[in-house]
Protein backbone atom coordinates (compact mmCIF):
# COMPACT_ATOMS: atom_id res chain seq x y z
CA UNK A 1 0.00 0.00 0.00
CA UNK A 2 1.06 3.25 -1.10
CA UNK A 3 1.66 6.31 1.73
CA UNK A 4 0.30 8.49 -0.75
CA UNK A 5 -2.98 6.57 -1.15
CA UNK A 6 -6.03 9.08 -0.16
CA UNK A 7 -7.33 5.70 2.06
CA UNK A 8 -4.66 6.63 4.67
CA UNK A 9 -5.55 6.75 8.31
CA UNK A 10 -8.31 9.45 9.72
CA UNK A 11 -6.93 12.40 10.65
CA UNK A 12 -6.52 13.29 14.27
CA UNK A 13 -7.96 15.75 16.70
CA UNK A 14 -7.38 18.88 14.78
CA UNK A 15 -6.72 21.08 18.09
CA UNK A 16 -4.36 19.23 20.64
CA UNK A 17 -2.59 16.74 19.37
CA UNK A 18 -0.50 16.10 22.50
CA UNK A 19 -4.20 14.74 24.26
CA UNK A 20 -3.75 11.20 25.21
CA UNK A 21 -6.60 9.23 24.19
CA UNK A 22 -6.63 5.42 24.72
CA UNK A 23 -5.94 3.21 21.87
CA UNK A 24 -8.81 2.08 20.08
CA UNK A 25 -9.90 -1.74 20.20
CA UNK A 26 -8.13 -3.50 17.74
CA UNK A 27 -5.86 -1.04 17.11
CA UNK A 28 -2.38 -2.64 15.71
CA UNK A 29 0.88 -0.51 15.35
CA UNK A 30 1.86 0.76 11.90
CA UNK A 31 5.33 1.18 10.75
CA UNK A 32 6.52 2.66 7.39
CA UNK A 33 9.89 1.51 6.40
CA UNK A 34 12.38 3.37 3.99
CA UNK A 35 14.59 0.56 3.32
CA UNK A 36 17.67 1.10 0.71
CA UNK A 37 17.38 -1.03 -2.58
CA UNK A 38 20.45 -2.62 -2.19
CA UNK A 39 20.76 -4.20 1.58
CA UNK A 40 17.76 -3.26 3.91
CA UNK A 41 15.75 -4.34 0.66
CA UNK A 42 17.29 -7.27 0.18
CA UNK A 43 17.78 -8.15 3.83
CA UNK A 44 13.84 -7.74 4.03
CA UNK A 45 13.74 -10.37 1.02
CA UNK A 46 15.17 -12.91 2.73
CA UNK A 47 13.88 -12.55 5.91
CA UNK A 48 10.77 -13.62 3.97
CA UNK A 49 12.61 -16.24 1.24
CA UNK A 50 13.75 -17.75 4.63
CA UNK A 51 10.59 -17.61 6.24
CA UNK A 52 12.09 -15.87 9.34
CA UNK A 53 9.04 -14.66 10.81
CA UNK A 54 8.27 -11.10 11.47
CA UNK A 55 5.26 -8.70 12.56
CA UNK A 56 3.20 -7.85 9.39
CA UNK A 57 2.93 -4.31 10.87
CA UNK A 58 5.59 -2.51 8.58
CA UNK A 59 4.94 -1.45 5.16
CA UNK A 60 8.23 -1.15 3.41
CA UNK A 61 9.21 1.90 0.74
CA UNK A 62 11.58 0.96 -1.23
CA UNK A 63 14.39 3.83 -1.82
CA UNK A 64 17.85 3.49 -4.27
CA UNK A 65 20.06 4.81 -1.04
CA UNK A 66 19.84 5.77 2.35
CA UNK A 67 21.20 8.63 1.26
CA UNK A 68 17.62 9.27 -0.33
CA UNK A 69 15.59 9.40 2.57
CA UNK A 70 14.38 13.19 3.25
CA UNK A 71 14.23 13.88 6.98
CA UNK A 72 10.51 15.50 5.67
CA UNK A 73 9.51 11.80 4.26
CA UNK A 74 9.50 10.61 8.30
CA UNK A 75 7.90 13.82 9.53
CA UNK A 76 5.11 13.17 6.14
CA UNK A 77 4.97 9.53 7.63
CA UNK A 78 3.97 10.21 11.22
CA UNK A 79 1.41 12.68 9.60
CA UNK A 80 -0.15 10.23 7.71
CA UNK A 81 -0.84 8.09 10.12
CA UNK A 82 2.50 6.21 10.76
CA UNK A 83 2.78 5.02 14.54
CA UNK A 84 6.68 4.22 14.46
CA UNK A 85 9.18 4.92 11.30
CA UNK A 86 12.27 3.00 10.18
CA UNK A 87 15.20 4.42 7.99
CA UNK A 88 17.35 1.47 6.98
CA UNK A 89 20.25 1.41 4.49
CA UNK A 90 23.87 -0.82 4.16
CA UNK A 91 26.12 -0.68 6.64
CA UNK A 92 28.92 2.47 6.64
CA UNK A 93 31.21 1.19 3.40
CA UNK A 94 28.97 -1.05 1.90
CA UNK A 95 26.78 1.87 0.19
CA UNK A 96 26.15 0.88 -3.38
CA UNK A 97 27.07 4.57 -4.17
CA UNK A 98 29.96 4.89 -1.74
CA UNK A 99 29.09 7.61 0.33
CA UNK A 100 25.66 7.92 0.62
CA UNK A 101 24.99 6.36 3.62
CA UNK A 102 27.68 8.27 5.40
CA UNK A 103 25.43 11.71 4.75
CA UNK A 104 23.03 9.61 6.05
CA UNK A 105 24.05 9.38 9.09
CA UNK A 106 24.72 12.81 9.50
CA UNK A 107 21.57 13.71 8.52
CA UNK A 108 19.33 11.63 10.81
CA UNK A 109 21.98 12.05 14.12
CA UNK A 110 20.24 15.41 13.96
CA UNK A 111 17.03 14.72 12.56
CA UNK A 112 16.61 11.84 14.82
CA UNK A 113 17.23 14.32 17.63
CA UNK A 114 15.20 17.46 16.47
CA UNK A 115 12.07 15.06 15.83
CA UNK A 116 12.60 14.07 19.37
CA UNK A 117 12.81 17.94 20.33
CA UNK A 118 9.45 18.47 18.58
CA UNK A 119 7.63 16.10 20.81
CA UNK A 120 7.53 12.95 19.17
CA UNK A 121 9.01 10.07 21.49
CA UNK A 122 12.37 8.46 20.33
CA UNK A 123 11.66 5.31 20.17
CA UNK A 124 8.84 5.83 17.04
CA UNK A 125 11.93 6.56 15.17
CA UNK A 126 14.45 3.92 14.34
CA UNK A 127 17.52 4.14 12.08
CA UNK A 128 19.17 1.16 11.26
CA UNK A 129 22.23 -0.46 9.18
CA UNK A 130 20.67 -3.77 7.71
CA UNK A 131 22.46 -5.59 5.12
CA UNK A 132 21.41 -7.45 2.18
CA UNK A 133 22.27 -10.70 3.81
CA UNK A 134 20.78 -9.80 7.76
CA UNK A 135 17.22 -11.34 7.33
CA UNK A 136 17.33 -12.07 10.88
CA UNK A 137 18.28 -8.44 11.93
CA UNK A 138 15.73 -7.19 9.96
CA UNK A 139 12.94 -9.27 11.60
CA UNK A 140 14.26 -8.39 14.75
CA UNK A 141 14.42 -5.19 14.21
CA UNK A 142 10.89 -4.96 13.01
CA UNK A 143 9.56 -7.13 16.24
CA UNK A 144 11.70 -4.96 18.37
CA UNK A 145 9.85 -1.61 17.09
CA UNK A 146 6.33 -2.76 16.98
CA UNK A 147 6.68 -4.31 20.21
CA UNK A 148 7.74 -0.73 21.75
CA UNK A 149 5.30 0.79 19.82
CA UNK A 150 2.33 -1.31 21.41
CA UNK A 151 3.70 -0.35 24.59
CA UNK A 152 3.58 3.71 23.43
CA UNK A 153 0.19 3.81 21.60
CA UNK A 154 -1.06 5.19 18.69
CA UNK A 155 0.97 8.13 17.50
CA UNK A 156 -0.81 11.75 18.16
CA UNK A 157 1.83 14.23 18.16
CA UNK A 158 2.54 14.52 14.15
CA UNK A 159 -0.93 14.25 12.53
CA UNK A 160 -2.77 15.17 9.41
CA UNK A 161 -4.78 18.14 11.17
CA UNK A 162 -7.82 20.12 8.84
CA UNK B 1 34.68 52.62 24.74
CA UNK B 2 33.99 52.96 20.26
CA UNK B 3 32.50 55.49 18.18
CA UNK B 4 28.92 54.36 17.62
CA UNK B 5 26.91 54.05 14.29
CA UNK B 6 26.11 57.81 14.02
CA UNK B 7 29.46 59.16 14.37
CA UNK B 8 29.97 56.98 10.95
CA UNK B 9 26.63 58.24 9.39
CA UNK B 10 28.61 61.25 7.49
CA UNK B 11 30.99 59.76 5.76
CA UNK B 12 28.76 56.35 4.94
CA UNK B 13 26.56 59.26 2.99
CA UNK B 14 30.21 60.15 1.24
CA UNK B 15 31.25 57.04 0.34
CA UNK B 16 28.31 55.94 -1.06
CA UNK B 17 27.80 59.38 -2.93
CA UNK B 18 31.26 58.61 -4.84
CA UNK B 19 30.64 55.27 -5.39
CA UNK B 20 27.39 56.29 -6.88
CA UNK B 21 28.95 59.50 -8.62
CA UNK B 22 31.61 57.88 -10.23
CA UNK B 23 29.64 55.12 -11.18
CA UNK B 24 31.28 51.66 -9.14
CA UNK B 25 27.85 50.92 -7.55
CA UNK B 26 24.59 51.16 -9.25
CA UNK B 27 22.56 51.02 -5.40
CA UNK B 28 23.22 50.97 -1.89
CA UNK B 29 21.30 49.16 0.38
CA UNK B 30 21.28 50.99 3.85
CA UNK B 31 18.66 52.40 6.50
CA UNK B 32 16.52 55.00 6.39
CA UNK B 33 14.41 56.49 9.19
CA UNK B 34 11.51 54.42 9.87
CA UNK B 35 8.46 55.32 12.21
CA UNK B 36 10.43 56.86 15.24
CA UNK B 37 13.91 57.14 16.33
CA UNK B 38 14.14 53.31 17.46
CA UNK B 39 13.15 51.33 14.12
CA UNK B 40 15.05 52.46 11.32
CA UNK B 41 14.15 50.46 8.01
CA UNK B 42 16.01 49.23 4.95
CA UNK B 43 16.50 51.67 2.35
CA UNK B 44 17.75 51.45 -1.59
CA UNK B 45 19.36 54.62 -2.84
CA UNK B 46 20.30 54.84 -6.47
CA UNK B 47 20.90 58.32 -7.21
CA UNK B 48 23.16 60.85 -5.26
CA UNK B 49 20.19 63.05 -4.47
CA UNK B 50 18.55 59.92 -2.34
CA UNK B 51 21.96 59.87 -0.26
CA UNK B 52 20.74 61.99 2.64
CA UNK B 53 18.29 59.96 3.49
CA UNK B 54 20.10 57.13 4.50
CA UNK B 55 21.18 57.13 8.28
CA UNK B 56 23.16 55.04 10.82
CA UNK B 57 22.51 55.23 14.23
CA UNK B 58 22.63 52.10 17.10
CA UNK B 59 19.34 50.71 16.56
CA UNK B 60 20.55 49.62 12.69
CA UNK B 61 19.91 45.96 13.44
CA UNK B 62 18.19 44.53 10.56
CA UNK B 63 20.39 42.05 8.73
CA UNK B 64 20.39 43.63 4.83
CA UNK B 65 21.96 40.98 2.98
CA UNK B 66 19.26 38.99 1.41
CA UNK B 67 18.26 42.17 -0.75
CA UNK B 68 21.57 41.20 -2.38
CA UNK B 69 19.40 38.52 -4.40
CA UNK B 70 17.13 40.99 -5.91
CA UNK B 71 19.73 42.46 -8.42
CA UNK B 72 21.89 39.07 -9.00
CA UNK B 73 20.78 38.89 -12.58
CA UNK B 74 21.42 42.72 -12.99
CA UNK B 75 24.67 44.24 -14.51
CA UNK B 76 26.87 46.20 -12.13
CA UNK B 77 27.83 46.35 -8.93
CA UNK B 78 24.94 46.91 -5.30
CA UNK B 79 26.94 48.53 -2.47
CA UNK B 80 25.65 47.35 1.01
CA UNK B 81 26.67 48.25 4.66
CA UNK B 82 27.07 45.17 7.09
CA UNK B 83 27.91 44.77 10.72
CA UNK B 84 29.87 41.53 11.50
CA UNK B 85 27.05 39.30 12.10
CA UNK B 86 25.68 40.65 8.64
CA UNK B 87 29.15 39.84 7.51
CA UNK B 88 28.35 36.15 8.04
CA UNK B 89 25.04 36.47 6.20
CA UNK B 90 27.17 37.29 3.30
CA UNK B 91 29.68 35.08 3.41
CA UNK B 92 26.82 32.38 3.07
CA UNK B 93 25.39 33.99 0.44
CA UNK B 94 28.78 33.98 -1.35
CA UNK B 95 29.45 30.03 -0.20
CA UNK B 96 26.25 29.04 -1.21
CA UNK B 97 27.06 30.71 -5.14
CA UNK B 98 23.83 32.62 -4.73
CA UNK B 99 25.91 36.05 -4.85
CA UNK B 100 28.56 36.95 -6.64
CA UNK B 101 31.50 38.64 -4.40
CA UNK B 102 32.73 40.67 -7.03
CA UNK B 103 29.83 42.03 -7.84
CA UNK B 104 29.38 43.69 -4.38
CA UNK B 105 30.93 47.29 -2.78
CA UNK B 106 31.00 45.94 0.98
CA UNK B 107 30.73 48.69 3.40
CA UNK B 108 31.76 47.42 6.72
CA UNK B 109 30.49 48.81 10.19
CA UNK B 110 32.75 47.49 13.11
CA UNK B 111 29.96 47.52 15.53
CA UNK B 112 30.18 46.37 19.52
CA UNK B 113 26.68 45.94 19.47
CA UNK B 114 23.17 47.32 18.33
CA UNK B 115 20.96 48.41 20.90
CA UNK B 116 17.60 46.48 21.17
CA UNK B 117 14.91 49.15 19.63
CA UNK B 118 11.92 47.65 21.07
CA UNK B 119 13.08 47.83 24.82
CA UNK B 120 14.42 51.01 24.72
CA UNK B 121 11.29 52.74 22.67
CA UNK B 122 9.43 51.79 25.93
CA UNK B 123 11.55 53.77 28.06
CA UNK B 124 9.92 56.84 26.79
CA UNK B 125 12.64 59.06 26.64
CA UNK B 126 11.09 60.53 23.47
CA UNK B 127 12.71 61.60 19.82
CA UNK B 128 16.55 60.50 20.27
CA UNK B 129 19.18 63.16 19.93
CA UNK B 130 22.52 61.40 20.84
CA UNK B 131 24.06 57.92 21.95
CA UNK B 132 26.84 57.57 23.19
CA UNK B 133 29.08 54.43 24.23
CA UNK B 134 30.35 54.57 28.02
CA UNK B 135 31.98 50.91 27.63
CA UNK B 136 29.36 49.17 29.73
CA UNK B 137 26.39 50.91 28.39
CA UNK B 138 25.13 53.77 25.96
CA UNK B 139 23.85 56.28 26.93
CA UNK B 140 20.89 57.52 25.13
CA UNK B 141 19.42 61.06 25.03
CA UNK B 142 15.94 61.83 24.06
CA UNK B 143 14.40 65.04 23.88
CA UNK B 144 12.32 63.91 26.91
CA UNK B 145 14.78 62.15 28.78
CA UNK B 146 18.19 60.36 28.94
CA UNK B 147 19.49 57.23 30.48
CA UNK B 148 21.94 55.01 30.56
CA UNK B 149 21.56 51.44 29.68
CA UNK B 150 23.80 48.78 30.56
CA UNK B 151 24.34 46.78 27.54
CA UNK B 152 23.75 43.54 28.87
CA UNK B 153 20.29 44.02 29.25
CA UNK B 154 19.37 46.31 26.38
CA UNK B 155 21.65 45.18 23.51
CA UNK B 156 19.72 42.31 21.30
CA UNK B 157 20.98 39.05 22.83
CA UNK B 158 22.99 37.60 19.57
CA UNK B 159 25.11 40.60 20.72
CA UNK B 160 25.99 39.18 23.65
CA UNK B 161 27.74 36.12 22.40
CA UNK B 162 28.92 37.88 19.40
CA UNK B 163 32.48 37.25 18.37
CA UNK B 164 32.56 38.79 15.08
CA UNK B 165 31.89 42.18 15.56
CA UNK B 166 34.55 43.35 12.21
CA UNK B 167 32.70 42.35 9.35
CA UNK B 168 35.56 40.71 7.37
CA UNK B 169 36.43 41.27 3.77
CA UNK B 170 34.94 44.74 3.55
CA UNK B 171 35.92 46.76 0.37
CA UNK B 172 35.41 49.75 3.14
CA UNK B 173 35.76 50.03 6.87
CA UNK B 174 33.36 52.78 8.65
CA UNK B 175 36.01 53.84 11.34
CA UNK B 176 38.47 51.58 12.77
CA UNK B 177 38.02 48.02 14.20
CA UNK B 178 36.15 47.48 17.59
CA UNK B 179 37.49 45.05 20.56
CA UNK B 180 36.32 41.59 19.45
CA UNK B 181 35.62 40.08 22.73
CA UNK B 182 31.88 38.19 24.03
CA UNK B 183 30.11 39.80 26.41
CA UNK B 184 28.95 36.38 27.82
CA UNK B 185 29.86 32.80 26.81
CA UNK B 186 27.19 31.57 24.45
CA UNK B 187 24.65 29.75 26.60
CA UNK B 188 22.24 26.47 25.43
CA UNK B 189 20.27 26.43 29.31
CA UNK B 190 17.07 27.28 27.80
CA UNK B 191 17.66 24.39 25.02
CA UNK B 192 18.72 21.62 27.11
CA UNK B 193 15.41 22.42 29.59
CA UNK B 194 13.56 22.22 26.60
CA UNK B 195 15.39 18.72 26.05
CA UNK B 196 14.49 17.92 29.57
CA UNK B 197 11.17 18.50 29.44
CA UNK B 198 9.02 15.38 29.10
CA UNK B 199 7.83 14.68 25.58
CA UNK B 200 4.38 15.49 25.59
CA UNK B 201 4.78 18.80 27.55
CA UNK B 202 7.51 19.72 24.68
CA UNK B 203 4.91 18.97 21.86
CA UNK B 204 2.43 20.53 23.22
CA UNK B 205 4.90 23.73 23.74
CA UNK B 206 5.45 23.51 20.19
CA UNK B 207 1.78 23.01 19.14
CA UNK B 208 1.43 26.43 20.96
CA UNK B 209 4.30 28.35 18.76
CA UNK B 210 3.66 26.47 15.52
CA UNK B 211 -0.31 27.15 15.61
CA UNK B 212 0.55 31.04 16.10
CA UNK B 213 2.26 31.05 12.77
CA UNK B 214 0.32 32.86 9.55
CA UNK B 215 2.86 32.05 6.74
CA UNK B 216 3.85 35.50 6.16
CA UNK B 217 7.53 33.98 5.57
CA UNK B 218 9.12 36.65 7.25
CA UNK B 219 11.40 34.56 8.48
CA UNK B 220 12.03 32.73 5.61
CA UNK B 221 12.83 35.81 3.74
CA UNK B 222 15.16 38.00 5.86
CA UNK B 223 17.35 34.41 6.36
CA UNK B 224 20.41 34.35 4.44
CA UNK B 225 20.65 30.87 4.51
CA UNK B 226 17.28 30.33 3.51
CA UNK B 227 18.41 31.44 -0.30
CA UNK B 228 17.19 28.32 -2.77
CA UNK B 229 15.81 30.48 -5.96
CA UNK B 230 12.48 28.03 -5.83
CA UNK B 231 11.31 27.56 -2.23
CA UNK B 232 9.25 24.28 -1.84
CA UNK B 233 6.56 26.25 -0.12
CA UNK B 234 5.78 28.50 -3.00
CA UNK B 235 5.28 25.43 -5.55
CA UNK B 236 1.44 25.98 -6.12
CA UNK B 237 0.63 22.71 -5.62
CA UNK B 238 3.14 21.12 -3.83
CA UNK B 239 1.32 17.78 -3.30
CA UNK B 240 3.20 16.67 0.10
CA UNK B 241 4.77 19.55 1.61
CA UNK B 242 1.09 21.63 2.66
CA UNK B 243 1.53 25.60 2.48
CA UNK B 244 -1.86 26.77 4.65
CA UNK B 245 -1.86 27.64 8.46
CA UNK B 246 -3.66 24.31 9.52
CA UNK B 247 -1.27 22.54 12.29
CA UNK B 248 0.08 19.65 10.33
CA UNK B 249 1.18 22.01 7.54
CA UNK B 250 2.72 23.94 10.07
CA UNK B 251 4.95 21.58 11.53
CA UNK B 252 5.74 20.24 8.44
CA UNK B 253 6.87 23.93 7.30
CA UNK B 254 8.61 24.82 10.61
CA UNK B 255 10.48 21.30 10.38
CA UNK B 256 11.61 22.30 7.29
CA UNK B 257 12.54 25.63 6.90
CA UNK B 258 14.60 24.86 10.42
CA UNK B 259 16.35 21.42 9.07
CA UNK B 260 16.85 23.14 5.49
CA UNK B 261 19.44 25.68 6.95
CA UNK B 262 20.80 23.21 10.05
CA UNK B 263 24.79 23.78 9.59
CA UNK B 264 24.33 26.17 7.84
CA UNK B 265 21.78 28.77 10.03
CA UNK B 266 24.75 32.00 10.70
CA UNK B 267 23.13 32.59 14.13
CA UNK B 268 21.73 36.01 13.24
CA UNK B 269 18.64 35.75 14.84
CA UNK B 270 16.78 37.64 12.21
CA UNK B 271 14.26 35.05 11.64
CA UNK B 272 12.99 35.22 15.20
CA UNK B 273 13.36 39.18 15.42
CA UNK B 274 10.79 39.42 12.33
CA UNK B 275 8.39 36.55 13.39
CA UNK B 276 5.22 39.10 13.80
CA UNK B 277 4.00 36.10 15.71
CA UNK B 278 6.79 36.08 18.37
CA UNK B 279 7.47 32.67 17.56
CA UNK B 280 10.79 31.37 19.23
CA UNK B 281 12.27 30.25 16.20
CA UNK B 282 15.84 30.69 17.83
CA UNK B 283 14.75 27.39 19.54
CA UNK B 284 14.68 25.77 16.94
CA UNK B 285 17.67 26.74 15.66
CA UNK B 286 19.96 26.74 18.18
CA UNK B 287 19.20 23.06 19.51
CA UNK B 288 20.59 22.42 15.82
CA UNK B 289 24.14 24.41 16.40
CA UNK B 290 23.81 22.57 20.04
CA UNK B 291 23.65 19.36 18.44
CA UNK B 292 26.16 19.95 15.59
CA UNK B 293 28.60 21.13 18.11
CA UNK B 294 28.56 18.21 20.10
CA UNK B 295 28.17 15.50 17.35
CA UNK B 296 30.58 16.44 14.68
CA UNK B 297 33.11 19.06 16.53
CA UNK B 298 32.33 22.01 14.89
CA UNK B 299 33.06 24.55 17.90
CA UNK B 300 31.46 27.38 15.42
CA UNK B 301 29.15 26.06 12.76
CA UNK B 302 27.50 29.48 12.51
CA UNK B 303 30.78 30.79 10.44
CA UNK B 304 30.27 30.08 7.01
CA UNK B 305 33.32 27.57 5.70
CA UNK B 306 33.24 26.00 1.87
CA UNK B 307 31.82 22.74 2.91
CA UNK B 308 29.07 22.73 5.93
CA UNK B 309 28.68 20.03 8.27
CA UNK B 310 25.90 18.26 6.55
CA UNK B 311 27.68 17.98 2.77
CA UNK B 312 30.50 15.84 4.23
CA UNK B 313 31.28 13.26 6.83
CA UNK B 314 34.19 11.28 8.10
CA UNK B 315 34.35 7.95 8.03
CA UNK B 316 35.49 6.66 12.19
CA UNK B 317 34.99 9.97 13.52
CA UNK B 318 31.79 10.52 13.05
CA UNK B 319 29.35 9.41 15.97
CA UNK B 320 27.61 5.37 14.95
CA UNK B 321 24.21 4.65 17.04
CA UNK B 322 22.42 2.90 14.20
CA UNK B 323 24.62 -0.42 14.03
S1 LIG C 1 25.78 40.28 16.61
FE1 LIG C 1 27.79 41.34 16.73
S2 LIG C 1 28.07 42.37 14.78
FE2 LIG C 1 25.86 41.76 14.92
S3 LIG C 1 24.84 43.55 15.73
FE3 LIG C 1 25.39 42.32 17.51
S4 LIG C 1 27.44 42.99 18.15
FE4 LIG C 1 27.04 43.85 16.12
S1 LIG D 1 17.85 30.59 10.47
FE1 LIG D 1 17.56 32.58 11.53
S2 LIG D 1 19.48 32.86 12.65
FE2 LIG D 1 19.87 31.29 11.13
S3 LIG D 1 20.71 32.38 9.37
FE3 LIG D 1 18.49 32.21 9.05
S4 LIG D 1 17.64 34.11 9.88
FE4 LIG D 1 19.73 33.93 10.69
S1 LIG E 1 7.78 34.95 10.43
FE1 LIG E 1 6.63 33.90 12.07
S2 LIG E 1 4.48 33.98 11.41
FE2 LIG E 1 5.73 34.46 9.61
S3 LIG E 1 6.01 32.48 8.58
FE3 LIG E 1 7.78 32.77 9.92
S4 LIG E 1 7.22 31.76 11.84
FE4 LIG E 1 5.31 32.04 10.67
S1 LIG F 1 22.75 2.05 -1.44
FE1 LIG F 1 22.17 1.28 0.52
S2 LIG F 1 22.66 3.00 1.74
FE2 LIG F 1 23.35 3.73 -0.18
Amino acid sequence: MSVNEKAAPAAGPATNPTTATPAPEGWEPKIIGFACNWCTYAGADLAGTSRIQYPPNIRVIRVPCSGRINPQFVVRAFQRGADGVLVAGCHPGDCHYSTGNYFARRRYLLAKRFIEYLGVEPERLQVRWISGSEGQKFADTVRELTEKLRALGPQRRLRETL
Amino acid sequence: MSATFTDHQAALRDEVKKLLTDGSIKGFIGYARGRDSYHPVPAIVTRPDQVDGLILDQFSIFGLTKYLLDYIFEDGKMGIVVKGCDALGLGRLINDHRVDRNKVHVVGLPCAGVLNGEKVAKLGLGKVQRVTDKGSAFLVEGDKGSKELPKTEYLWDKCLWCENHNPAGADTLLGSEVENVAMKPRDFSDITALEKMPSAERAAFWTRQFSRCIRCYACRNVCPACNCRECVFDIADPRWVGNTVKLSEQQMFHFTRAFHVAGRCVDCGECERVCPMEIPLMKLQRKLQKDVIELFGNPKPFVPSEVEVLGQFRVTEDPEEFM
